[in-house]
């Protein structure tokens, strides 16, 4: 999956917005222009994916 | 998927709320002192829409004033859908200044949902590149 930013509004004008197709914590650096300019953020949610990316990460960035 | 934000829409970036506006066929936003019902006067961003006795005024960090009398003095759903509009064009606004591709598409429920890719130069750096209010 390539990397994108899915931003939703309700007809509330409540939104979310969702990172897909990262790796770690990229995808906070990727969305977070986004969430600033939307409003402020009143909720976060990591997956499943983000941590598994994490410890993926780690030994890596040991070696480095 | 590796994350996911709930945001709380502030309509603070001029720029945006004129082009929330535009998509919802309203004259653009003009700063006026509006006095209200209640005496109280306030300035800031007057928005007019059509049937309203008092304007939605956005002040300060996207205070919002809408005096609609439990919809006698205008529609209460209006609020929304200008929100919604801002949060569209604030997210188009900011994909424009970064080079990101965005695309439209309109959801069952009334909502939109607009996905942003970046090609092949990525995603980059964070910050505001098109110089809304953050």
């Amino acid at each position: 999956m390539n990397p994108h930013i899915e931003v939703t509004v309700t007809p509330e004008g409540e939104t979310s917005v969702e990172t897909k197709g990262f790796a770690g914590t990229v995808c906070k650096a990727a969305s977070k222009p986004y969430e600033e300019v939307l409003g402020s953020k009143s909720a976060e949610r990591l997956t499943p994916e983000y941590h598994a990316a994490e410890q993926v990460a780690q030994p890596a960035e040991h070696r480095a | 998927m590796s994350h996911v934000v709930t945001i709380e829409t502030k309509l603070r970036d001029p720029a945006a709320l004129s082009a929330a506006c535009e998509r919802l066929g309203l004259p653009e936003p003009r700063t006026e002192t509006v006095k209200f019902f209640d005496g109280a006067e306030q300035s800031g961003l007057a928005v007019r829409p059509p049937g309203f006795v008092y304007p939605v005024l956005i002040g300060e960090e996207g205070a919002v004033r809408c005096d609609t009398d439990e919809g006698r003095w205008g529609d209460n759903a209006f609020l929304g859908r200008l929100k919604q509009a801002y949060a569209l064009e604030a997210a188009k606004l900011q994909a424009k200044a970064r080079g990101h591709r965005i695309s439209e598409t309109s959801l069952p429920d009334g909502g939109v949902r607009l996905t942003v890719t970046a090609g092949t130069a990525g995603f980059g750096t964070t910050g505001n590149a098109y110089g809304g209010l953050a």
